[in-house]
């Protein structure tokens, strides 16, 4: 029974391996063919624009692949579901993974996305690892789109530098401690070394203080770890206990941020006086920077998803890029959350 | 007649739990820093009665020969369908927890049903069962968290009365409800003779497949009361919630004296058993140590406490 | 040609985990460690290259650590007698959070070691090197005494036990042998990433035991053969290339996987109902 109910398993999987295998590959073709036509110089500019029109045409039936370090942060799934509706509006598939920071699930899900006929792979990988496999996927026709790092295998990238996402934090903290504390901020950072881009904003945030608050004192920095939910909450009430006179903390990302603010909240401090900053954007940070809770600034991404759709039907359509494409920040307190927040 | 020899493990298996209770209460009154206040106790004790819920439910489980590894899933899942139900249907708080409760419950009967039928390896059972749940919490909203819950509802996670938080009397009357069922009730007894020999307790007349089905949903009932207050305390519903609770729950079940093989612990221990975790937790984070080598550190508990537990278990079997 | 490479690759590394994991279940241990032993192990051998050790030496590295975790399965789970599942669930827990706490995190690149290592050659040599460990499985498992007692502790420990079995030799045994399937597994990974980190292979956990049941592998039973574990490996590679292709991975792999499994348990019990039936 089992033997058969495997046979009928392998069956049915190579079956549909094999026809998903011979299903785009024709199309995708076609749409480079008058791409590449439309590239060479024609004689009359119509003509041009004929062809132009045809490879667009062409170009209706692009698949997009999308490989995040993971797809359990709101962060990253705004990013799932804007690339989605951005394919929708074009009329491209569009595939996505998470390799959950596993270096060989990355390396494994660049091969799958190819062998399952992607024309562009956005990769936000975390280090070089994965860069023969970009290599090879590039061999293969893939355009290569990095976000977030940049390594040396890639057709264009996107990039922030996180370093000076960091700074933004911390000076939106120093400014709140020094308008609002009159300088006197008794601060925690809570940081990640999950990967180097991570470090690096960390670091940008303790520069900043140390530079713009200079009264204030950086009680701790610490490690909040893997992202366990309820991690923030015990953390912040541990530190709360630690430091009587804790009155701002800056986040690396609103995911620990806003469960600081809840427990800030429920252990009672005055919310006026206390602090919380972070990154992301995310509709709980900005929602507690509207009523007036702890949470006092977060610094917000440009939406990612439309940036990248746009880079990638222009790198498709054969442009190069030698320069990184910077994606820009804002940040958001409560000066300025009506502009960007609508509840 | 024979006396037989009291060992080490008899007085570790009486008294080892308070011995360490003391030892890691002074270590970390000693060397971290505000550990000894009133307010870090009932931040201890508020930080564990989530998780203390949840392992009364699994003790249970574990004296009656099972286990249940899917408590973290189940949290979730009834996470996300209470922060459904009250902000995306605007369903008043008490239908939606009693809902979630319900749901809760069901789940737990699943793993009840199936442990039964698949009475093979019940630890994979709910292994697999947390996978699908875990897959399911993500579905209900595609990832995202559901924020913004109802006025009123954070009070279960972050109300006090007097200046005992809400979780922390919740988790008092549910360990006092599990001690009474356990050691004071038929119910109990028949679960003690449930784990201690499956075939006996049958032929002694225990529905067995029933009482299993009983625990496994008493179980589900736990998970689904820590996801009300998990989800009070963050004002969030997370479709991650508590990954890290089946690992946690066995250690602090195993540490509290439960038997692996089953028909042995007591709600005491285990209940010393959570409070030493929690300890540890605060503790360590005070002392500003990172959160990995916690994990280490409990790693290891487990280990050892396990290793005691089968050693004597095998010892036993010898002298027979 | 290139998308069959990836293929034989995937498939080359799956089968040899697949394998490994099946023989510890037939020999009776439900193995949830083996995908932290893979990135810590990895981690070791990437430690060595990285100090100026010859990649040789970091392999020989790789293979010690594999066996000194394997015996050490073997001490606590005939010897102790500790439940294998719990066992190695903690020794999991305490492998990841270690390396994360003590090793700088972002682990260590290595670009050339990435890089001298790609080209169909290396494709080749990991499929011949496959074939070599699963002919060695086969062998092992169906000519050798070994085999045959490894099976006999996979379906009651105990009764082994008091029949005079050495059972922790034959544990032992096992378990450096698997070690060798883990060791190769950790050693081509970081090959092809000339890196590795505290998450290294930690994705193959669920997918690896899904093979394992799907191959008609279960606990507690003793039965298990090449040809299942074969098919379970081909059938998960193929899966989750077209799920991935397809984008349907991460919202439905903890639930097929779960789904699968729980399948062939009941499988399994019905197939032994049938046979204990009079």
């Amino acid at each position: 029974m089992t033997k058969k109910l495997l046979s009928m398993l392998l069956g049915l999987t190579l079956a549909v391996t094999v026809l998903t295998g011979c299903g785009s590959a024709p199309e995708a073709g076609k749409a480079e063919e008058p791409a590449a036509e439309a590239g060479t110089e024609e004689a009359s500019e119509s003509e041009e624009t004929a062809q132009s029109e045809e490879a667009a045409e062409g170009s209706k039936s692009y698949k997009i692949g999308f490989l995040a370090p993971t797809l359990q942060t709101e962060f990253f799934i705004s990013i799932d579901d804007g690339l989605k509706t951005e394919c929708a509006n074009r009329g491209w598939e569009y595939v996505s993974v998470s390799f959950d920071n596993d270096s060989a699930k990355a390396v494994t899900s660049i091969e799958n996305m190819v062998t399952g006929n992607c024309n562009v792979i956005i990769a936000m990988v975390s280090d070089s690892s994965c860069d023969s496999a970009l290599a090879d996927a590039q061999a293969a026709g893939v355009k290569i789109m990095e976000c977030g790092v940049q390594t040396e295998v890639y057709d264009v990238c996107i990039n922030t530098d996180q370093y000076a996402v960091g700074v933004q934090i911390g000076e939106m903290a120093s400014e709140w401690i020094n308008s609002q504390l009159g300088g006197a901020g008794k601060v925690v950072v809570y940081t990640t070394v999950q990967n180097q881009d991570m470090q690096n904003r960390g670091q940008g945030i303790q520069d900043a203080i140390a530079e713009k608050a200079k009264d204030a004192e950086i009680l701790e920095v610490v490690d909040i770890g893997k992202d366990v939910v309820g991690a923030g909450t015990s953390t912040t009430e541990n530190m709360l206990q630690k430091y009587p006179d804790l009155n701002c903390i800056v986040c690396y990302g609103d995911a620990a941020a806003v469960e600081s603010m809840e427990a800030a909240k429920a252990a009672g401090v005055d919310t006026e006086n206390f602090g919380i900053f972070s990154c992301d954007g995310t509709a709980q940070a900005m929602a507690g920077i509207k009523a007036g809770d702890p949470q006092k600034g977060t610094v917000m991404f440009t939406p990612l998803a439309p940036m990248m759709a746009e880079y990638a039907e222009r790198v498709l359509n054969g442009e190069t890029f030698d320069d990184v494409v910077t994606s820009e920040t804002v940040s958001v307190t409560a000066a300025n959350i009506d502009e960007y927040y609508t509840e | 007649m024979e006396q037989t020899k009291k060992t080490w493990v008899d007085y570790y298996k009486k008294f080892g739990i308070y011995i360490f209770l003391a030892v890691v209460f002074v270590f970390f009154a000693i060397f971290a820093p505000n550990f000894l206040s009133s307010n870090n106790v009932i931040n201890i004790l508020r930080q564990v009665s989530m998780f203390g819920i949840v392992v009364v439910g699994v003790s249970a489980v574990m004296i009656g020969g099972g286990m249940d590894l899917s408590v973290g899933g189940q949290m979730a899942v009834v996470g996300m369908i209470l922060g459904y139900l009250m902000v995306n249907l605007n369903l008043g708080i008490v239908p939606a927890i009693l809902i979630g409760i319900l749901t809760g419950c069901i789940f737990g009967s699943l793993n009840g049903i199936l442990a039964i039928k698949l009475h093979m390896a019940p630890i994979i059972v709910t292994l697999s069962m947390m996978l699908v749940l875990q897959g399911v919490a993500y579905l209900i909203t595609g990832g995202y968290p559901i924020t913004g819950m109802p006025e009123g509802f954070t009070r279960i996670g972050q109300g006090y009365i007097g200046i005992i938080p809400v979780p922390v009397i919740i988790f008092v009357l549910f360990v006092v409800f599990g001690w009474v069922v356990m050691n004071k009730t038929y119910l109990g007894r028949q679960i003690y003779a449930l784990g201690g020999n499956k075939e006996a307790a049958r032929l002694a007349g225990i529905n067995v497949d029933r009482l299993t089905i009983f625990i496994y949903a008493f179980t589900g009932f736990a998970a689904s009361i820590a996801a009300v207050i998990m989800v009070g305390r963050t004002n969030a519903s997370q479709p991650g919630a508590g990954s890290s609770y089946p690992f946690d729950c066995m250690t602090a079940a195993c540490l509290g004296g439960i038997s692996i093989s089953g028909g042995e612990g007591k709600i005491s221990g285990v209940v010393v058993g959570v409070i030493i975790l929690g300890i540890l937790d605060n503790g360590l984070v005070l002392m500003g140590v990172n959160s990995n080598f916690q994990s280490v550190v409990k790693g290891l508990i487990l280990l050892v406490a396990v290793a005691i537990d089968c050693y004597q278990g095998g010892k036993k079997k010898k002298i027979k | 040609m290139i998308n069959l490479s990836f293929l034989i690759r995937q498939i080359s590394l799956i089968t040899l985990l697949t394998v490994g994991v099946s023989l510890e279940m037939i020999g009776g241990v439900i193995d949830l460690a083996f995908a932290a032993q893979l990135s810590a192990s990895a981690l070791i051998g990437i430690f060595l290259i990285a100090g100026g050790c010859p990649v040789w030496v970091g392999c020989i590295g790789i293979l010690f650590f594999n066996f000194f975790l394997g015996f050490l399965k073997a001490v606590f789970l005939v010897k102790l007698r500790v439940p294998s599942i719990i066992f190695t669930l903690a020794m999991q827990v305490i492998l990841s959070n270690f390396l994360l706490a003590t090793v700088d995190y972002t682990g260590i690149v290595i670009p050339e070691l990435r890089e001298s290592y790609r080209g169909n050659i290396y494709i080749g040599m990991e499929l011949a090197v496959t074939v070599l460990c699963v002919a060695g499985a086969f062998f092992f498992l169906e000519k050798t005494y070994y085999g045959k007692y490894c099976r006999m502790l996979g379906e009651n420990l105990p009764l082994a036990r008091e029949s005079g079995v050495k059972c922790f030799g034959i544990s032992v045994a096992v378990h450096l042998f698997a070690s060798l399937f883990f060791s190769i597994s950790a050693a081509f990974l970081m090959f092809r990433t000339g890196s590795s980190n505290s998450a290294l292979g930690a994705t193959y956990l669920y997918q690896i035991l899904t093979a394992v049941f799907l191959g008609g592998v279960l606990p507690n039973t003793g039965k298990g053969r090449i040809f299942g574990m074969l098919s379970g490996a081909l059938a998960v590679t193929l899966a989750v290339t077209f799920l991935t292709g397809s984008g349907y991975l991460y919202r439905f792999e903890n639930i097929l996987e779960g789904s699968i499994i729980l399948v062939a348990l009941a499988l399994g019990v019905r197939k032994k109902n049938r046979e204990s039936s009079p």
